[in-house]
This record gives structure tokens, sequence and C-alpha cells, in this order.
């Protein structure tokens, strides 16, 4: 038993985590615009990014790096949903976004190979990775970190999305932009809110994924897919299901990796995906929207 | 009484395809003005010149401000109320919800919940549902009120009698009758003749995207020349 928590349940949790919180933005943006931000990866990369310029190239203070790589971020995360995003909102068809955000995935990705020359770099003020043996069962501060801010960061979402009036804004936005605008409520503003809180979710995540991994363009793609899928298993309209979406994904990978070989994750992965969406096609906590007439 | 909504010119295209040319009409303060048209006259496209949910040529104009490039959330802020065809209600989200959101726009927005439920107070005892388990009719209410929720000076309906029964049609007619005592100034498109009829409204008449006649509502025979319009 002990054996399955250290290199199952615990490595899957995080690896959950981690698919989980690229889920959330996703989840984010998707619900108020219907687009999947297929640059998110580059976001994700963008903050550790940031400071390691600031700071290791520059040779400024670390706080200073955060702050710099922060408004960094906002305004390229707000130029992207400017150019790339809100224009194809209500186009009706997938193909221009689907190649929009790639398109700005790639120039991201350009850019940010520069200060580095595309090496991948060391991340020297992320949380300890080193495992602690707690009674047998090993486990990292990096592991619990990303464990507890993604359940953490899913709570607020959902009293944010529940409690507040801005909350309110962004569902009626999300079930009827027509609707919504008729009283006042601007889908523009509605899907840069989300584009920011997408955002910050990028600047967190990347902050935390940099402990175990370097630092690197690429990197953030590495996490897409399973982002991806997590968010389709959880349901792509659905804050909490990303919860469920997230730890399947995490778990039934490292169960594969564990007991199959590393060839198997992305099979058994897209498995679950198939059997979701041939069972219930909006996924596990996903809804079609229910109008009498 | 002087002029709430004015509108000059206004034309709107979806690409190649014109939808509406060159409509002018004018609704003053607490007056209702019925735009009767059969299907494809260009009464939907009309409304959403007005409020700005499609690009539209010619000037629409609020109590003598010129509304120009405002978007349609700007345009409902500055009081110009639009119920769309369909009804748009947010189906997840609660009636209470619903209201909640609408009555945003008016400056103190309990009172303008207090206001839409006095005039459709049926709504009450449902405040809790999710307004996409509400019946159709149920909806347009909900519609209705949410847009009165946000107080209005201007109000669009657009078709709010499609799809109900009788007596459902009576009750809206009564609703919007109400509407107009508020001081509101309601702009209506209908199919159904009998709607200006019973309100006794001002009437024009769109065909083919252009205005083609004007009416009232009392006019011994309306119905004959709207139905000779439609066919023509």
């Amino acid at each position: 038993m002990t054996d399955f928590i250290n290199n199952v349940l615990i490595p899957g949790a995080a690896g959950g985590a981690t698919a989980g919180l690229f889920a959330l933005a996703f989840v984010v943006m998707y619900r108020t615009t219907g687009v999947l931000n297929f640059a998110h990866g580059q976001l994700v990369m963008l903050m550790p990014l940031g400071v390691l310029v600031v700071s290791d190239l520059w040779g400024l203070p670390v706080v200073l790096g955060l702050v710099v790589a922060v408004l960094v971020l906002a305004a390229v995360v707000l130029m992207e949903e400017r150019v790339a995003i809100r224009p194809f909102v209500q186009s009706g068809h997938a193909m221009p976004w689907i190649l929009s955000t790639l398109g700005f995935s790639v120039v991201l990705a350009e850019l940010m190979a520069i200060p580095y020359r595309a090496q991948p770099v060391r991340f020297p003020w992320g949380i300890s990775a080193k495992a602690h043996d707690l009674g047998g069962i090993q486990v990292s501060w990096a592991e619990i970190a990303i464990v507890v801010a993604f359940i953490l960061l899913v709570a607020a979402l959902t009293i944010f999305d529940r409690r507040t009036t801005t909350g309110l804004r962004l569902r009626a936005v999300a079930q009827d932009k027509d609707g919504a605008a008729a009283i006042g409520i601007s889908p523009g503003a509605a899907s840069r809110l989300s584009a920011l809180i997408a955002g910050g979710i990028a600047a967190i995540t990347g902050l935390l994924i940099v402990s175990t991994q370097l630092v690197s363009p690429e990197l953030g793609l590495t996490f897409l897919f399973n982002g991806f899928v997590a968010a389709a298993v959880g349901g792509l309209d659905s804050l909490h299901g990303v919860i469920a979406g997230g730890f399947i994904v995490g778990i039934v990978g490292q169960t594969a990796a564990t007991y199959m070989g590393g060839n198997y994750v992305q099979i058994a992965m897209f498995s679950v995906l198939l059997v979701v969406y041939l069972t219930r096609p909006h996924g596990l906590f996903g809804r079609a929207s229910v109008r009498a007439v | 009484m002087s002029a709430a909504l004015v509108v000059e010119n206004l034309g709107v295209r979806y690409g190649g395809v014109t939808a509406l040319r060159d409509v002018s009409l004018s609704v003053d303060e607490g007056q209702i003005l019925t735009v009767l048209g059969a299907n494809g006259a260009g009464k939907t496209s009309m409304l959403r010149g007005i409020s700005g949910l499609v690009s539209s040529t010619g000037t629409v104009t609020h109590h003598g401000r010129t509304l120009g490039r405002l978007d349609a959330a700007a345009r409902a802020r500055a009081g110009l109320g639009h119920v769309l065809e369909g009804r748009h209600v947010f189906p997840d989200l609660t009636v209470r919800e619903n209201l909640h959101l609408g009555s945003l726009l008016s400056p103190k927005p309990a009172e303008g919940v207090e206001r839409a439920l006095a005039l459709l107070p049926e709504l009450e005892e449902m405040a809790g549902r999710k307004a996409g388990r509400l019946s159709g009719g149920q909806q347009q209410m909900l519609a209705i009120a949410r847009a009165i929720s946000g107080s209005p000076s201007v109000l669009l309906l657009d078709e709010p009698t499609n799809g109900l029964a009788p007596m459902l049609v009576q009750r809206t007619i009564d609703v919007i009758g109400a509407i107009q005592e508020l001081g509101v100034a309601v702009l209506l498109v209908e199919q159904r003749v009998e709607v200006a009829q019973a309100l006794g409204s001002e009437v024009l008449v769109l065909q083919r995207g252009e205005v083609v006649g004007t009416a009232h509502g009392t006019d011994d025979d309306l119905e004959d020349r709207i139905h000779t319009a439609y066919l023509a």
C-alpha cells in the first residue's frame, strides 16, 4: 500500500493538480468566450522566465522580477485576448481561434527562446522538491504546494463565481452574450477579465511547476494536452469539474506510467477521454444548457 | 411629450444582403409604437440595429443624445432596454439572479426589482427556480421583468407574444400597457395585428426592410390594410 501511495497516489495527485491548473484556466476562458486558449502553455512559462531574466540575467532583486513578470504577463494576456481571441468569439467557427491562439503561442515561444537561446534553465527560487519521509510516505513541499494551490484556487474561483456580482456577470455572459449585452454587461469586458484571471492562474502554475522542471519555452506545451484532457473530462463549463478531471488524469497517467511504462501514459489518458465523451459528451460535470420552449 | 427615441435612416446589412433600408421613426415618452410585419420583414434587424447588437447605418438618438458608435452594453446603460426575440434569459441562473443582473442598470437596483415584481408578481413565487426550467410564457415574463428592473426610459420589445397561449398574449398586452403608464417609451415589433389593436398604438408597417405604411391601432380597416401589405 505504501508503495502505491508513494509511486502512484502522491505523484499522480501532483501531476493531476498540474493538469487541473491548466484545465482551470481553459475553463475560465472557455466559459465566457467559447475559445480554448492553445497559447496557455507559453503563458505559464512567461512568469518564471520573466523572473529569471530580471533577476538572473539583469541581476536585479527577485521581488522586482516578480513585479515585472506579472506586468508583462498581464500585458501579453490582454494583447492576446484583443488580437487572437475576441475577434473570433462570435464567428461561429472554431478554426479561426484555433489558428490564432496556436499562432500566438508560436510567436511567444520564439520570443521566449531569445534570452537563454532556447536552452532549458533551472529556476533557483522554486519550492523544494526534496522528498520528506512521513512514516514511510515520501512527499515533497513542491507536491503539497501544487495540490493545495490547485484546490484553493478552484474554491476561490467557485466562491467568486457564485457569491459576487462580477462572478454572476461572467456567468451571464457565458450563458447568453446577446442577453448579457442587452442588460448592459459588456461581453468584451467579460472576456478581458476572464483572460486576466486565466493569466493569474498561469502565473501561479508557472511558479509552482518550475520546482520540478527546467524552465524552457516548450515546457508549458508538455502539460497542455493533459490540461485539455482534464478540462474535457471534468466538463469545459464546470469550475469544480476540473478537480475530478485533474485528479483522474493525474492518477490514471501515473498508474499507466508505473505499471505499464511511460509510453502508455498518453494512451491511457486518451482512453479516459474517449470513454467520458462516449458516455457523457459534456464531461462529468459539464451541462448542456437547459432551455424550456 | 418629448421624443425619447428618434431613429433616422436606419439601415442594416448582413454581408451583401440588405435587411433594413432607410427606416425612420420616433417614439415619445409614455408612447407605444408598434411595428408590424411578416417574417423576414426586417423587424428584428431594426431593433438589433437600434440597440447596437448589429452594426447599422443611420442615426439613433436617445433623449437628444446621439448614440453613434456605442455598443449594445453601453446603449443599455444609457437607458435603452431590449427584450430580445427568443427571450434570452440566463437559463442556469435563478429568476432572482436574472432580475438582480437586470436591476444593476437602475440607479437603485432594489427599487428596480420591486418595480418589476409589482408589474409581474407571479415571478415572486418562482424566484429560486432556474430560468431554464420555466415555461416559455414564464421566460417571456422574466425577460420583460429583467428589462424593466433596469429602469429603462425606452423599451424595445421583439415579438413578446410569439408562441404564447391566448391567455398569456392578453397578459403580455396588459403588461405592455402598464409599462407605458410608467412613462416608458415602447417600441414593439409584432406579427399579430390584434396586439396593436388592443394597445391602440401608432403603427408602422414594415415590408422587405422598408416602411410601407402607417396606421393607428384603432383604425377600423387596420387588419385589412395590414393583410394587404403582407401579401403585396
